[in-house]
């Protein structure tokens, strides 16, 4: 039996950027890696131990690069400096500057920019300045760069010292996170609040006030069913006709509901798939391309426009659209 | 590949045929080699049909039968020639390689993004460093196969070729590989192996602010690693302290400092173990303590240490004197080592070091002692037949259960009223602010919960889950041994076997220190525990208590109530705790109720009035969050081990209402920089009158004003550029006097340096303040965009003054430019 499978290249146009009448979707790929949790912060560099997680930093690193290069519309975020720095401080003079330039062109984006993603429950607020400072005089050292966003994207729970102190006196423009009760967050989804000015400090009040985005889920990850991590089983885009299960418009699908689901929630027309999860993409091909599929073929839909973008992009866009939001105070605990 | 079992030669052929045309076509190549790693069994028509007719040179399988295999093994046979083909015989043959135990790389060489072997770790600053481990597993592996050792990037063409450049015979081989049998194999787990480590503290301290790092939510293998990272880069700032100090106390020299001086510090003297301190005094060896005060104002504290005294001195009526930089004598205090710390010492002590103390001090020595700002003092400790000046022995008395007395310890203002019968503190009184508030403090557990069939959720590491709380009496037969003397007095409770308490109360100090060691919490009865304590007053505190916010602004707190949506109250404990970092308060219209913490904790005020504390928790079951683990920590001794003890304090105040900030303020500041203790000895008073004795690294005539703080002074370039922060540390409204513009002279932080420029920066300096406010976004609020507040800040520093201002809460960063040319001797915290 003879099966020829015709396939072709084919071009995916991930060119688009914000179109003012559509709904707008910001991809937003990302990994989270945490400077230790089931393993050390060795061993998750390394990616040692891999019986107690399948988890490893420098694969991470390795294949991004890559990726980036391969389309230069395709952007990422990168969070934790107490790796990057390692890996950083591994790579040669040409990566380096290879690295230097994707930065310096934006696809490649520091985001949060300290040590760690600090907890701001059991944290002392000069601890954690002093952690972020590492981190960022290190990447204005190297890249000449400031990280624009706050990223507590895993913390439980979220303090006012974090919103105006490690915020907007940091010079962030926005900060996000995930993490909020349970109840606060079914309200604010009623009321279309996720999206706020929160001045955490009564004393320097709107002189410290900072946007700030709860994400809808409650988790900063992929809507589900878009998880493309080599070893993960969403149903990955099949575009090529001869092959059985090919499901494009079934994935488009997909993909407008999501998106309309996240916009009756959210103020504007602008909205953020946070594409990626704990120690994702190590082998970071597989995100893209399946992201590439997706923008290509929803643009083509036309239902909604979708986008590789960065939370400084998503802010941008906010911000451009001139809106008032809703005031917040005090913090996010218990 | 096709399988060779079941497949009809010429669908082979055709397989094989349309792929290598592709290739053919493509590539203009012709595979070589034969690789049927993975069918079960090898069949002779692929040896010579698809193998040697298809113009392959080589032929290579994984799978044959287990028993062939080991007598392949042991007759090295593995590799063979093998003629396929009776008919064709050697016409027909082909070099042919049964892998000696699978396609796979030797066990622990799996190097897949999610495979489990130890990979190569040759970065020396790894724990986990293995290159000599590896290499030898490598080349033992290599050993097994056939004896040479040179590894090489290569392809099964070129393996073929240099075997078939040897010119060796091989053994033949005809038929085929059928049936199959196979065992199971076996897999080994490599060793870690530590390795050095160049880590410093701020890069093990960045790391431990993980939100899974301070957390406690991760695996128990992980906090001990972040326990390791800052136990080494404590070691390290341990010694650049030591050197710093040395270099401080040397006589100004043009020639630099010797560092003649090694000092010892004491980071277990919260498990009584202080070495250095516990010398004997005696033939005029003299104990030298150099007091360094990281603090921007003067401050003075108690300090306890413990000391070792001769037996001989206690007999003889000798005495301990303790004499400050001006050498003279200052009362001081000897209080006699409780058994509950002799024995938490000497367990702790063989657990992290490995033995047992050789001796067991009987005292601490307690004095007051005080430091400049950002400067140190030396308090010199010795022997002495002089009768008067010396320490006072602390008087010490019991209290039984079921006496009906009351007592009342304390100093000047503060007093604590106990009750003997009931076992517990009954009053607190401050004659100078005339407080007087009916004070009593229990303890209680929170049963964890389980889960269950229809709800499911445990309590663990990350979820506080109570099922239900159990009150904790004091032990009916208890005593109360209370400790009294001119520094320090000290109430003793054994609560029940596993919790001990202290309360004590500082000459001068108008807050209560409550020192409480809980654990191991017994498990045995198959229930987690989760161990609080309440401070219950009769403040009408309606519901609102206030906490910190990572120990800056206190937010209000309402019981039961959330600002932002209507509470659905399912947890009425775990549902109202708040993270506590620096303190809690509670306050009516009369007085304010602070307590303080020394380390992060949860808490909260679930009665009006009360404030409960979270200080120990032991749980069983892992709340299905991700760790995997429960929350059950252990310590060890000789491979026993039994759950954690954990000692710590907390102090609270009560003041007439509006005044609590204060205390909460400064106290908070000691409690988060307490002195640094360095320690030296001397013999017939050489050391002190050769060294300078006390230092401030600001202008003399100069302090920071109470409601302001250096959070950060650090050296960037040496002599040249410094990070500074100051921090006000008071919120608007909250004090009266405080919470206003300040100014600090910065001119007078460093003397004897010339500034020629102060840049300021983003709070993680990294930009210019300007620069940053520039490129900020301004964002559009609904409705009121402001508290009504007025909103200030300090004005730019103007570089001909050098005056910055601080508005409340006002955190300002820069990075200062000496002139090179002028050197002073400065150190940095």
């Amino acid at each position: 039996m003879f099966v020829v499978v015709e396939c072709k290249y084919i071009v995916y146009n991930t060119s688009g950027g914000i179109v003012p009448g559509k709904l707008n979707v910001h991809l937003v790929p990302h990994t989270h890696d945490d400077v230790g949790w089931l393993k050390t912060v060795d061993q998750y560099y390394v990616g040692s131990n891999n019986s107690i997680q399948v988890a490893c930093v420098q694969n991470v690193l390795d294949s991004l690069i890559p990726a980036l290069l391969a389309d230069k519309n395709r952007k990422f975020i990168y969070v934790e400096q107490a790796f990057f720095q390692r890996w950083w401080r591994q790579q040669s003079e040409a990566m380096q500057n290879t690295v230097r330039m994707l930065v310096s062109s934006g696809q490649l984006e520091f985001i949060n920019g300290g040590m760690c993603m600090h907890d701001e429950a059991a944290t002392h607020y000069i601890d954690m300045i002093d952690q972020t400072t590492l981190g960022h005089r290190y990447i204005k050292d190297q890249f000449n760069v400031t990280p624009r966003i706050g990223w507590q994207i895993d913390p439980f729970g979220h303090s006012a010292v974090q919103a105006y102190l490690l915020g907007a006196e940091v010079g962030f423009d926005s900060l996000f996170f995930a993490r909020i009760d349970y109840q606060d967050r079914a309200k604010r989804l009623d009321d279309k609040k996720l999206e706020v000015i929160w001045q955490g400090s009564k004393s320097r009040g709107s002189s410290s006030q900072i946007f700030t985005g709860a994400f809808y889920t409650g988790y900063y990850e992929p809507p589900s069913g878009f998880y493309f991590e080599v070893n993960d089983d969403s149903t990955v885009v099949q575009d090529d006709i001869s092959l059985f299960d090919y499901n494009v418009q079934e994935r488009v699908n997909d993909f407008v509901a999501a998106a309309l689901s996240q916009a009756n929630v959210t103020r504007s027309n602008h909205i953020m798939f946070t594409m990626g999860t704990d120690f994702k993409y190590q082998y970071a091909h597989t995100w893209f391309r399946n992201m590439d599929k997706l923008i290509h073929y929803v643009n083509q839909d036309g239902r909604v426009n979708a986008f590789y973008s960065t939370p400084s992009v998503y802010t941008d866009a906010k911000y451009a659209l001139d809106e008032s939001w809703p005031l917040k105070t005090n913090d996010y605990f218990p | 590949m096709h399988d060779e079992a079941t497949t009809h030669y010429i669908d082979m052929i055709d397989q094989t045929t349309l792929g290598h045309r592709f290739i053919k076509e493509e590539f203009g190549v012709t595979p070589r080699i034969g690789w049927q790693i993975d069918p079960f069994g090898h069949s002779a028509v692929q040896a010579y049909l698809l193998g040697a007719e298809i113009g392959f040179d080589s032929l290579f399988f994984g799978r044959i039968d287990y028993q062939d295999r080991v007598k392949r093994k042991n007759e090295k046979s593995l590799e063979v020639i093998w003629q396929g083909s009776k008919s064709f015989g050697s016409s027909s043959q082909i070099f042919a390689g049964a892998l000696p135990k699978n396609y796979e790389p030797p066990s622990g060489f799996y190097f897949e993004v999610n495979d489990a072997s130890p990979i190569v770790q040759d970065d020396v600053t790894l724990f986990d460093y293995n290159v000599q481990e590896r290499v030898e597993d490598f080349v033992a592996a290599a050993l097994s196969q056939d004896g040479r050792v040179n590894a090489l990037y290569s392809t099964p063409s070129i393996y073929t070729d240099a075997k078939h450049a040897t010119g060796r015979n091989w053994p033949i081989k005809t038929d085929d590989y059928f049936p199959w049998a196979a065992r199971q194999l076996e897999f080994f787990k490599g060793r870690n192996r530590s390795g050095p480590n160049t880590d410093l503290l701020g890069d093990a301290l960045a790391t431990a602010q993980h939100h899974d790092a301070v957390t406690g939510t991760e695996q128990q293998h992980v906090a001990n690693d972040y326990a390791k990272r800052l136990a080494m880069g404590y070691v390290e700032a341990e010694n650049l302290a030591a050197s710093s100090l040395a270099c401080l106390v040397e006589p100004m020299t043009y020639s630099g400092c010797e560092y003649a001086t090694k000092f010892q510090q004491c980071p277990l003297l919260n498990i009584s173990y202080c070495p250095p301190s516990e010398i004997s005094l005696s033939n005029g060896k003299d104990l030298v303590v150099v007091v360094y005060n990281a603090l921007g104002w003067k401050r003075e504290d108690i300090i306890r240490i413990p000391v070792g005294i001769p037996v001989l001195i206690l007999v003889m009526y000798e005495d301990i004197t303790v004499r400050d930089s001006a050498g003279r004598i200052l009362e001081s205090q000897l209080l006699p080592l409780s058994d509950t710390h002799v024995s938490l010492r000497n367990y702790h002590v063989k657990a992290y070091l490995g033995q047992t103390p050789s001796k067991t001090p009987k005292y601490w020595l307690a004095f007051t002692a005080s430091a400049p700002p950002l400067g140190f003092s030396t308090y010199t400790i010795s022997s002495t037949k002089t009768r008067d000046g010396g320490s006072t022995r602390s008087s010490v008395q019991l209290f039984r259960r079921q006496e009906k007395s009351t007592f009342e310890v304390g100093h000047e203002h503060l007093k604590l009223t106990f009750s003997a019968e009931e076992g517990k503190l009954t009053h607190y009184v401050n004659h100078r602010s005339s407080v007087n508030e009916s004070v009593q403090q229990s303890f209680s557990f929170y049963s964890g919960y389980n889960g269950s069939d229809e709800d499911p959720q445990s309590s663990g590491a990350y979820v506080f889950r109570p099922n239900s709380t159990y009150t904790i009496h004091p032990q009916k037969q208890d005593v109360l041994t209370v400790i009294r003397g001119p520094i320090i007095d000290e109430v003793h409770q054994q609560i029940n076997p596993w919790i001990y308490q202290i309360n004590r109360l500082h000459k001068g100090k108008e807050h209560v220190e409550v020192e409480f060691t809980v654990g191991p919490i017994p498990i045995n009865d198959g229930i987690g525990k989760e161990v609080a304590t309440q401070i219950m007053t009769n403040l009408e505190s309606n519901k609102t208590f206030y906490t910190d916010s990572n120990g800056r602004d206190f937010i209000r707190r309402v019981r039961d109530y959330r600002t932002d949506w209507d509470l659905k109250v399912n947890e009425p404990a775990a549902g109202n705790y708040y993270p506590i970092n620096l303190g809690i308060y509670i306050k009516d219209d009369k007085k304010e109720l602070s307590l303080l913490v020394d380390r992060a904790v949860g808490g909260s005020s679930l009665v009006d009035g009360q404030i409960e504390l979270m200080l120990h928790r032991r749980l069983l079951r892992d709340d299905g969050k991700g760790v995997g683990e429960a929350l059950n920590e252990t310590v060890c001794v000789d491979n026993q081990c039994q759950g954690l003890t954990i000692q710590g304090k907390y102090y609270f105040k009560i003041d007439p209402v509006g005044e609590g900030a204060k205390w909460r303020r400064s106290a908070g500041q000691e409690i988060y920089s307490p002195f640094l203790l360095a320690f030296t000895e001397q013999d017939e008073g050489n050391w002190i009158s050769s060294h300078v004795s006390s230092f401030s690294a600001i202008d003399s005539s100069y302090r920071l004003p109470d409601n302001v703080a250096i959070l950060t002074l650090q050296e960037l370039e040496s002599n040249k550029e410094v990070l500074l922060r100051l921090a006000h540390l008071y919120e608007i409204w909250e004090d009266k006097d405080l919470s206003v513009m300040e100014k600090v002279e910065l001119q007078k932080l460093f003397p004897g340096k010339q500034i020629v420029k102060v840049v300021e920066t983003s709070l993680s300096a990294n930009q210019e303040r300007s620069e940053m406010e520039k490129k900020r976004l301004i964002w559009k609020v609904q409705g009121s965009a402001s508290n009504g507040a007025k909103l200030s800040r300090g004005e730019t520093v103007d570089p001909s003054k050098l005056i910055v201002e601080l508005a409340p809460m006002e955190i300002r960063t820069f990075v200062i430019h000496f002139d090179k040319t002028l050197t002073g001797n400065v150190f940095y915290a």
